[in-house]
């Protein structure tokens, strides 16, 4: 794809998210994630993650982007049946002078049909910060995968993501629900090395609070030691 | 923002190196006109009466053509070499259907071999003179003595509590004949 596409779509998206912007909670961003995977033995696997978030529109203003925070996330999973697999691990977030720690448990379960990938994601996670109570989320997440061309994602081809997500939050007597509907374009240079480009859009405070809307523009490279 | 800068360039400087050191296996959709001649004849002299969609798979060593459809409700897959000279007809078929002497057979060889399996796919395929396989496809009779039959499963398997995915080959009366390891492909974008 030109990189006149690639401007029309980034174009075509600010465009959209213009037409939103009379909300007054909304945030637009830049989301650039470092994700890299190594496998050990007996079908574990540790994932690293490292994300940082920058903020270019806020409280009705567009600004430079400026760092908002921080994230690292380190994960050990297991395979635990043909198509599943469990892992846990933990996250750490810098955010202005605060550190932010959250413990994470997760299950998952790829489906491959001819052309099509479907993975089903559960996670339960508990964030603490200090003088707050912790908050405990539940999240599911279903994610398809098709190649642009032919039967099979293969190495320099291009391929559509779509992650649909839940996300259920509780903490002390407050409740919240978050949606996030992400469009992904990913390219394969080879099957330890991918690149994804996404609008992560998030709509959040369904129950107790007005709509707040979230959303990212990503790039992430998620590469295999 | 400079720490954002910093990384695209960095990612995407380190991609393209990537990009230019390795060659790889690919397989991607064909366009008609693009198919060897031999092979459009063999495909338009069986009654097939939905699409034909052509695929082509490069590999290191090898390149064959591949033409996929659905004919009386089962998906066909003939495969042909690189000039267009049918190779095999691959049909799949669902477990229920294998005659129950071949099924034990097959099931009590992966029994034998692995902590657990689960078959995932099953393709009869037939190999033989062009005109014979023409002839038994569409007459759908394919226990000739011209036509060789086998059996290709694709079985997830656990081994040394080790869980993978491999095809094997059996013939027409279950007896093993070959077996490969399919390489999983890597689904960290879609579990993180």
């Amino acid at each position: 794809m030109s990189i006149r596409k690639w401007i029309g779509i980034f174009c075509c998206w600010l465009f959209l998210v213009n037409n939103n912007i009379a909300q007054e909670r909304l945030q637009l961003g830049l989301l650039p994630v470092l994700n890299v995977n190594k496998k050990l033995k007996k079908d574990f696997k540790l994932n690293i993650k490292l994300e940082n978030r920058q903020i270019f529109y806020q409280d009705q203003e567009w600004s430079t982007p400026f760092y908002d925070r921080l994230d690292f996330t380190n994960i050990l999973s297991k395979k635990i049946g043909l198509t599943t697999k469990i892992a846990g691990g933990y996250l750490i977030r810098f955010r202005n002078q605060e550190i932010i720690t959250r413990t994470i448990q997760q299950f998952a379960l790829i489906q491959k049909f001819s052309t099509l990938k479907l993975a089903h994601r559960l996670v339960t996670d508990q964030t603490f910060q200090k003088e707050k109570a912790v908050k405990y989320r539940f999240r599911y997440r279903i994610s398809a995968q098709i190649p642009f061309n032919g039967q099979s994602i293969d190495p320099q081809e291009f391929y559509f993501k779509f992650n649909h997500e839940y996300l259920y939050a509780l903490q002390d007597a407050n409740r919240d629900l978050e949606i996030r509907i992400v469009p992904v374009l990913g390219y394969k240079f080879k099957d330890t090395n991918k690149l994804e480009i996404a609008f992560d859009n998030r709509l959040g405070s369904f129950i107790m609070d007005a709509l707040e809307t979230k959303s990212w523009f990503t790039i992430a490279w998620y590469i295999v030691l | 923002m400079k720490q954002s800068i910093v990384l695209f360039l960095f990612v995407f400087f380190a991609l393209n190196f990537v990009r230019a050191q390795v060659k790889y296996e690919k397989e991607y959709r064909l366009p008609a006109e693009q198919v060897p001649q031999l092979a459009l004849d063999v495909v338009n002299a069986i009654d097939f009466d939905r699409t034909i969609k052509w695929y082509k798979e490069e590999g290191f060593d090898k390149t064959s053509i591949e033409a996929k459809t659905k004919f009386q409700q089962k998906k066909y897959s003939i495969e042909f070499d690189n000039t267009g000279q049918l190779e095999d007809v691959e049909i799949e078929i669902k477990q229920q259907t294998l005659p129950s002497n071949v099924q034990n057979e097959i099931s009590s060889y992966l029994k034998e071999q692995f902590q657990k399996h689960k078959i995932c796919k099953i393709q009869v395929q037939y190999l033989g003179q062009t005109t014979a396989i023409i002839n038994a496809i569409n007459q759908q009779e394919f226990k000739l003595a011209n036509i060789t039959t086998n059996y290709e499963l694709v079985v997830k398997v656990k081994q040394n509590n080790i869980y993978q995915e491999m095809e094997f080959l059996f013939d027409a009366k279950g007896q093993f004949l070959q077996q490969a390891i399919i390489i999983d492909q890597n689904t960290d974008n879609l579990e993180y």
